[in-house]
């Protein structure tokens, strides 16, 4: 079980996290992330994450004789791979909660530097998200492609349970509402959502 | 001004033509020598007294047989899991233009289990010296006083040995361990007059202690130090004194003898190193530390691997060649262990500024200041 991220780059509208090594499976796009140190809570949404090698003068060749085998296959049969590989995850921030207050707008200050980067728990989704006002974060961010607002709907709608369809129409009123000037990347957005 | 290769360029055609021109008269050389080597290996006893005659007149190391036909190859057997294990180090020399003089040490290391139980691990061991005041004054007669007596380079060269050696013996546990160095098995600094005799003498002990825990992991650990593209003449000089020839067109180089000898992935017969010579690096450690080597070959390269005679039993040293033949699969003709761990130790151009930088911070934060030379600063500034 590989630890959780940390943050190593921070501002106030986006953050970089990385893991301590590679992992397969980073926190999934479009996931809500906190960061809960610090004078608020920082909550965003995964919006990139990238693998390589940590010394980016030193890439990454197959070995030779791996044809047929998996990937966990030739990292098992290469053991010296894996600790000089890196994971990364982009964040773009969507929020803050400061004691019982969450807010949808930047936060007063970006993450601590080496703060944890942990899942945003249910209960931090749904009270951030129920008026889906944190979208028009996403919405403005140039790094958030339609994919990655598509991905975070149908993402914390999961917090919701039962009123998860409560909170994908409200979530789509209020793309509407902020995309009514590109229909065309709204409809994009909505077929991204749609299960 | 930098090298001015319009004018230098002009005599490298002559320099390469000389040059052919000797490998090309080495061929009878070589012929003889592989006579030499099968008439050896027909009678190692022979053999052995013409070396040991030849030994007694002169300073230089030469081979003896240890037990396998000298002329022998040996194909590598099939790999068997086990943990490799490779360290390298790297150093900054003390700067006599600092206003402290110190050194860095830094040990890489990687842990790489093939099959095995265990966490791979690469790694590095920085440490920043001397870790206690040195008494520059202790020694006498010529010996070098002052940062240059630190032995920087042989505290490097142990640091690298202990290392090695610790983790070998804590992974054992795990199953069978191949541990793997880089450069000759002994720090021949252990006999230079440049280092402080108190240092070397502290540092021959723990050595000597390190070779002893980790002998004790025969069974399980071999060892092997592997000098790429090696240049030693110990079989070379005694092929010569068994055909009673030397000099100009007689190979200088075992890895010409052997280049021709060994096919990809083989290995040469083990052999003894010796030499004539008196108070010597070999002699402050017990016979059974003593140094044994086979050549090994990987692509066009030639190595040599120096392993102690404990670690030389026909398990130990097939275990070795399994692993260097796959170590060297695994990278490109070289030891993947070793290339690793260099990766970990090497302390870049920029590491060295930055490290200048830092001292130079924390002297000044301390009130001390470098004194004044004029050569240093000048080489500094470069300006017109």
């Amino acid at each position: 079980m590989n630890e959780a991220p940390r943050v190593v780059a921070a501002g106030l509208r986006q953050f970089q996290c990385a893991y301590d090594g590679y992992v397969e499976a980073p926190y999934e796009l479009g996931r809500m992330v906190a960061v809960r140190e610090g004078s608020c809570t920082v909550l965003g949404i995964v919006v990139d994450s990238a693998s390589g090698p940590e010394d980016p003068a030193r890439p990454l060749q197959p070995p030779s004789g791996a044809g047929g085998r998996t990937a966990a296959e030739v990292l098992a049969d290469n053991p010296h791979i894996r600790p000089l590989l890196t994971t990364a995850v982009t964040v773009v921030a969507c929020g803050h909660i400061q004691g019982e207050d969450a807010r949808a707008t930047l936060p007063p200050m970006p993450p601590p530097l080496l703060a944890e980067v942990a899942e945003a728990n249910p209960e931090e989704v749904a009270h951030l998200a129920q008026d889906a006002a944190f979208l028009s974060l996403l919405v403005a961010s140039p790094a958030c492609d339609d994919s990655v607002i598509a991905a975070a709907v149908r993402l914390a709608a999961t917090a919701f349970g039962p009123g998860s369809y409560a909170f994908t129409v409200r979530a789509g009123k209020e793309l509407a509402r902020l995309l009514k000037a590109e229909p065309a990347r709204l409809t994009s957005i909505i077929r991204g959502v749609a299960p | 001004m930098t090298l001015r290769m319009e004018k230098a360029l002009g005599q490298l055609p002559d320099v390469v033509e000389r040059y052919a021109r000797e490998v090309a008269t080495l061929d009878k050389g070589l012929a003889a020598a592989r006579e030499a080597l099968a008439a050896w290996g027909r009678d190692a006893e022979e053999g052995d007294r013409a070396v040991i005659a030849a030994m007694a007149n002169s300073p230089e190391p030469y081979a003896l047989s240890c037990g396998e036909p000298v002329d022998a190859t040996y194909p590598a057997p099939p790999f068997a899991p086990c943990t490799v294990i490779g360290s390298d180090g790297s150093s900054i020399e003390p700067d006599r233009f600092a206003a402290v003089p110190c050194y860095v040490l830094n040990t890489g290391f990687v842990v790489l289990p093939y099959g095995v139980p265990g966490e791979a691990v690469l790694d590095s061991k920085p440490v920043i010296g001397p870790e206690e005041t040195l008494d520059e004054g202790e020694d006498d007669g010529n010996e070098g006083s002052g940062p240059a007596a630190w032995g920087v380079n042989l505290r490097r060269d142990v640091s690298e040995f202990v290392t090695g050696a610790r983790l070998a013996v804590e992974r054992a546990v795990n199953g069978d361990v191949v541990l793997l160095l880089d450069g000759t098995f002994f720090p021949w600094d252990l006999d230079s007059r440049t280092v402080a005799e108190h240092t070397r003498r502290d540092l021959a002990s723990r050595l000597g202690d390190e070779l002893e825990l980790l002998s004790f992991s025969a069974e399980r650990v071999s060892v092997g130090a592997y000098v790429s593209g090696t240049r030693s003449g110990d079989v070379a000089r005694s092929l010569g004194a068994i055909a009673a020839r030397t000099g100009p067109g007689w190979p200088a180089s075992d890895a010409l003898v052997f280049s021709r000898l060994l096919g990809d992935g083989e290995r040469s017969a083990l052999f003894r190193a010796q030499s004539g010579r008196r108070a010597t690096v070999e002699e402050l450690f017990p016979a059974h530390q003593q140094v044994r080597f086979f050549y090994f070959r990987s692509g066009e390269d030639v190595a040599r691997v120096e392993l102690p005679a404990w670690a030389a039993s026909p398990a130990g040293v097939a275990r070795l060649h399994a692993a260097l033949v796959d170590q060297c699969r695994r990278c490109g003709g070289y030891p993947r262990a070793l290339q690793e761990a260099h990766e970990q130790a090497v302390i870049t151009m920029g590491d060295r500024a930055q490290f200048s930088r830092l001292l130079e911070g924390e002297a000044s934060r301390q009130g001390l200041r470098a004194g004044s030379n004029g050569k240093h600063a000048s080489k500094k500034r470069r300006a017109i």
